[in-house]
């Protein structure tokens, strides 16, 4: 190994780090650049307990000398819906995370933002290349927390009010499909 | 030590200084720094899917008047006893031990289905999307053309798979149901119970599932 190898390597080992089938970006060294068109390919993995899709998260830091972190999340041609969470800690400043899927000529943008201590979950249904893009909302240095998750294209071929319903845990079932039929003679 | 292999040495301290500096106080090397951490969103997708797939099973239950109707949680097929084993404690749990297995081999059947009827609406629609781009010129209907067979050939893989998944998933069942035929014949001396019982059931999951 060359003391040029060496090095790369020692630098880049913390920061990526999969326990298990946890599937977590560090970015400790801001170097994921806040240019969208350069973003870092961020892969999804199958997570141990999941049985539908794939998943990845990132910690990292915004602000101060970072502009931000742009992650590509990947390309459908298909529209396919993905839950967004962004998390900031408390104490630290807003964050904002920038999702915009690009079909073509056709552009679809939408925002997250949270406070300090705060979660936001959404789901969106995008078609194209999807980016995204943290920022620290106040210019000030905060980390945070955000994971992607792509449950399928089951997910993706049900109804809007169906998915919603799902989504609010409406969704209902049935207690069980075979029982004990109580009362009667065994000769019915 | 030599120059030559402190210079190595030295490359090394300084790497592991740099790739810790950013890290500045915080505790990136646990989940519990971030609520929700990883962990928290395994779960939370785990329990989404585990809805998604009783929603599943549920919409497709619901569809079949067999086994049940929207405004009933209590949908489902009913398997009777009979009073012989109703007042024997040893043949009701060893009924209700076979009744659990026949619940869970009929929510893998129905659940199943949906996913089915799912996978079958987004290739129709890729279809559909596929076609209407492949009208727009002649060079753009050839490729379209070679798409749609690529197409409908993985639609006919995903066919042969869920039969033979389905069949296996049917004789499952079909085991349970005379197992169960088995436990009111040895307490109750009654061999006819799978026929009046467990073979309609059996029927209609081999004519209403595989394709």
């Amino acid at each position: 190994m060359t003391k040029i190898a060496l090095w790369v390597w020692l630098c880049t080992m913390p920061c990526l780090v999969v326990a298990g089938t946890k599937n977590i970006y560090r970015d400790l060294d801001q170097d994921v650049t806040a240019n969208e068109k350069q973003a870092f390919r961020l892969k999804l993995k199958k997570q141990l307990g999941v049985k539908m899709g794939r998943m990845a998260g990132v910690w990292g830091l915004v602000g101060a000398s970072d502009n931000g972190d742009a992650f590509f999340l990947g390309k459908t041609p298909d529209r396919a819906r993905l839950q967004f969470t962004l998390s900031s800690p408390q104490d630290h400043a807003p964050v904002t995370m920038v999702i915009t899927a690009k079909d073509g000529q056709k552009i679809d943008t939408h925002e997250l933002r949270v406070q300090p201590g705060e979660t936001r979950e959404q789901w969106f249904a995008l078609t194209g290349k999807v980016t995204v893009l943290i920022r620290s909302a106040n210019s000030q240095e905060t980390p945070y927390a955000a994971y992607f998750w792509y449950p399928g294209e089951r997910l993706d071929g049900l109804e809007s009010d169906k998915f919603h319903r799902l989504k609010s845990g409406d969704a209902g079932k049935v207690s069980s499909f075979a029982r004990r039929k109580q009362g009667d003679s065994s000769h019915d | 030590m030599t120059n030559r292999s402190i210079k190595p040495l030295l490359f090394i301290l300084i790497g592991l200084h740099f790739s810790n500096v950013s890290a500045g106080d915080y505790d990136w090397a646990t989940d519990g720094f971030f609520n929700p951490g990883f962990s928290n969103m395994v779960n939370g997708a785990a329990q989404f899917a585990q809805a998604y797939a009783d929603y599943s099973a549920a919409e497709t239950c619901w569809a079949d008047p067999q086994c049940g109707m929207p405004d009933d949680p209590n949908s489902g097929f009913d398997l009777p006893a009979g009073d012989c084993c109703e007042g024997n404690s040893s043949c009701v749990a060893e009924f209700d031990n076979q009744v659990s297995k026949i619940d869970s081999a009929l929510y893998t059947l129905y659940k199943n289905e949906r996913t089915y009827e799912i996978i079958m609406q987004v290739q129709k629609a890729r279809m559909t999307a596929m076609k209407g781009a492949g009208s727009m010129s002649a060079p753009g209907g050839a490729v379209v053309a070679r798409m749609e067979v690529d197409i409908a050939k993985a639609q006919k893989g995903f066919i042969d798979k869920f039969n033979t998944k389905t069949q296996s998933n049917i004789n499952r069942l079909n085991d349970f149901l005379l197992a169960l035929g088995g436990v009111i014949d040895q307490h109750c001396g009654d061999s006819n119970w799978y026929q009046r019982n467990g073979l309609p059931l059996y029927l209609h999951a081999k004519t209403k599932f595989p394709k």
